[in-house]
């Protein structure tokens, strides 16, 4: 059992406390940083070619052991827990949030806005893809103006999805490249991409993943970090005005003049809940969001071949907005290449075909090329939409795991139809061209890229922390990155993420003098 | 029952290679069956899972399904003939999408059909999608295969 002592202490080591580690190593030089990690890191840069061969042959984690047994959250969407966190395998998508997910009571009457002004996070989004090395083209809408450019060029588009993309644009809807936190060019000493289609484990480092910059930080001797090791609790010793402590599962204290909870959306309300901190609001846990998706498999006539770059596509931004006369429904447009029905086994009178006959009929079936088109929409948590702890789930050291219930509010409910109506609307308008048959639709019966759970907000009675991630309850406590969202957007929410924690970076960082 | 794995797929190889002439493509069916035998070497039951985002248990790869393949292989008979092998699949309805140990011959396909080979054969192009392959020629039709 041993006490360490930091200035800043940061539990959890994903995307977020990268991101806040090192822009607070360059603002505070002299300010010591201590991160502590549940799960291991994973600093085998040279084993991820095999890694990747193995994943493609035979299915096995690329990342093995990523994460923690018994350390499980019922309705969660990742189990890894490890230096890196979930972006260890994230597919790099950085779209942009619009200020509409930022003023919904102002401009819509719904739910809430945000404590803070689009001008002020485009800024920070700027910042983000620099950091991330983001490669992109900009949007066509001028609302989408940015005030500095990408740092690199989009990843060229694939045979495909440039077939792809004249095809969604005869419908009127403008497609663009997905912006990618992947390398065009050699970019902050990492290699540029070479199109390996396994982005999850992306063997040449042009995606970005937090390890890179642990792995960097480290080496300059600007953090420690302490993995394989699991906070339980923080603790506060003058009545709750400050925390003094972080306690970890081994026995170990942690003692510092700042904390930062960054464990994702999942993690970091349960400590706070553990710890009985930060929840005078009783909103520790709630309104936990994410947004719902609805996607079609479109037929079309032209030469679409599958995964020519998969985890790469399209997105229109169209209807990110909404006119405040129209029922209200936002959403982001994603196109990608798909494969064609699978070779079957036997034909519809039911023979055994073997040999080139396989062949010869999938051909005879499958000759139009196929899009995915998912809409990812958006949806405003309720109150109880929720992260509670489970009592009947209990980890090896008694405390009980997390269980997310995601809920919408009212207004989200009732006009659900409407939206299923209009995304439908839009698959059928898309498919007029080309000879499109929609061959199936489906919905997520999750929310993807989920958030939540200590939201931001001026008013310490409906939130938990204020715009900086910076606890209502607590002047030495911030959360940064996921939890503090309000609400998800309709689309992916890692840059977000990371622009908000930038942000919290310079706050946290004005509370230590700089040194002379 | 304690030999090492490479002996189980040394032991059934011959026949593997005899089962590809009949339920795969004429051209590929000597390869196809070379890689499935080296691919059933170096399966590692019990190894984990990739989980990645959206797949929240753990999990881990079944027995090898070769375990199973000495059996169905005898009882396909000698010389392996079509008919046996129409015969063995006749309770299997489709190409599994990895082989699962239910019969040699559907994880033959299913062991082809999902590979990159698998794709580039039935697409008629060279897609390659396994492979590293830069972003200079991204936007170029995949080239035809002969």
């Amino acid at each position: 059992m041993a006490t360490h002592e930091s200035d800043v202490c940061i539990i959890g080591a994903g995307i977020s406390a990268a991101m806040l580690a090192q822009k607070l190593s360059e603002l505070r030089p002299g300010v010591s940083i201590t991160i502590v990690e549940a799960g291991r890191s994973f600093f085998d840069f040279e084993n991820r070619f095999k890694q990747r061969e193995r994943m493609l042959k035979y299915n096995e984690n690329p990342w093995p052991g990523d994460f923690i047994e018994g350390q499980f959250a019922a309705g969660g969407i990742s189990h890894t827990m490890a230096v890196g966190g979930q972006a260890l395998h994230w597919g790099g998508t950085c779209n942009r949030f619009s200020e509409e997910d930022l003023r919904l009571k102002s401009m819509y009457g719904l739910y809430i806005d945000w404590p803070i002004e689009w001008a002020e996070l485009e800024k920070f989004y700027c910042e983000a893809e620099r950091r991330l090395g983001v490669s992109g083209e900009p949007s066509p809408f001028p609302e989408d103006k940015r005030s500095q450019p990408y740092p690199m060029k989009p990843i060229p588009l694939t045979w495909s999805l440039e077939r792809l993309r004249e095809w969604g644009n005869k419908s009127g809807i403008p497609f663009q490249a997905t912006p990618q936190a992947k390398n065009t060019i050699a970019y902050d000493g990492r290699a540029a991409c070479i199109r390996c289609g396994t982005c999850d484990i992306c063997p040449t480092g042009a995606r970005y993943s937090p390890d890179y910059t642990f792995k960097k930080l480290i080496a300059e001797k600007k953090i420690t970090l302490h993995e394989r090791t699991l906070i339980r609790k923080l603790v506060s010793e003058d009545g709750n005005k400050t925390v003094a402590s972080a306690r970890a599962a081994n026995g170990d204290v942690y003692r510092a003049k700042t904390f930062v909870v960054a464990s994702g959306y999942t993690w970091s309300s349960h400590l706070l809940l553990l710890s009985g901190l930060a929840n005078s609001s009783g909103l520790v846990g709630k309104y936990m969001n994410g947004h719902s998706f609805i996607q079609a498999f479109i037929e079309i006539d032209g030469e679409i071949y599958p995964n020519m770059n998969p985890q790469y596509g399209l997105i229109s931004r169209q209807f990110f907005r909404c006119s405040g006369n129209d029922p209200y429904v936002r959403h982001d447009l994603r196109i990608w290449e798909a494969a064609r029905e699978a070779p079957r086994l036997k034909d519809s009178a039911g023979k055994v075909l073997l040999g080139d006959e396989i062949v010869k009929d999938w051909r005879s079936r499958a000759r139009r090329g196929v899009a995915r088109v998912r809409a990812y929409y958006d949806v405003h948590p309720a109150k109880n939409s929720e992260l509670t702890l489970d009592l009947s789930a209990k980890n090896q050291y008694g405390d009980p795991m997390p269980k997310i219930v995601h809920r919408p509010d009212d207004a989200t409910a009732a006009r659900l139809g409407a939206t299923r109506k209009h995304v439908q609307e839009i698959f059928e308008r898309m498919a007029r061209n080309d000879h499109g048959k929609i061959l199936r639709t489906n919905e997520g019966n999750y929310l993807d890229h989920p958030a939540g759970g200590c939201r931001m907000g001026n008013d310490p009675s409906t939130s938990v922390t204020d715009s900086f991630g910076r606890a209502h309850d607590h002047e030495n406590l911030f959360v940064v990155g996921a939890p503090t969202l309000p609400n998800a957007g309709c689309t992916n929410g890692t840059l977000t993420f990371v622009a908000l924690t930038l942000r919290s970076a310079e706050e946290i960082a004005r509370g230590f003098a700089k040194k002379a | 029952m304690f030999a090492p794995r490479w002996a189980r797929a040394q032991e059934v190889a011959p026949s593997i290679r005899e089962l590809a002439k009949i339920v795969l493509p004429a051209e590929t069916a000597a390869k196809t069956a070379d890689q499935f035998i080296e691919w059933i070497r170096d399966y590692k039951p019990g190894a984990e899972i990739a989980s990645g985002y959206g797949n929240p248990r753990t999990q881990v790869t079944p027995a090898n399904p070769s375990v199973n393949y000495p059996g169905q292989l005898r009882a396909l008979g000698s010389p392996i003939t079509r008919a046996a092998v129409e015969s063995a699949l006749a309770s299997i309805d489709r190409i599994p999408q990895r082989p699962n140990g239910k019969h040699v011959a559907a994880d033959l396909l299913s062991f082809f059909y999902n590979s990159a080979d698998g794709e580039d054969y039935l697409y008629g192009v060279a897609i390659k999608r396994d492979e590293c392959r830069g972003l200079a020629s991204s936007t170029e039709r995949p080239a035809r295969l002969t």
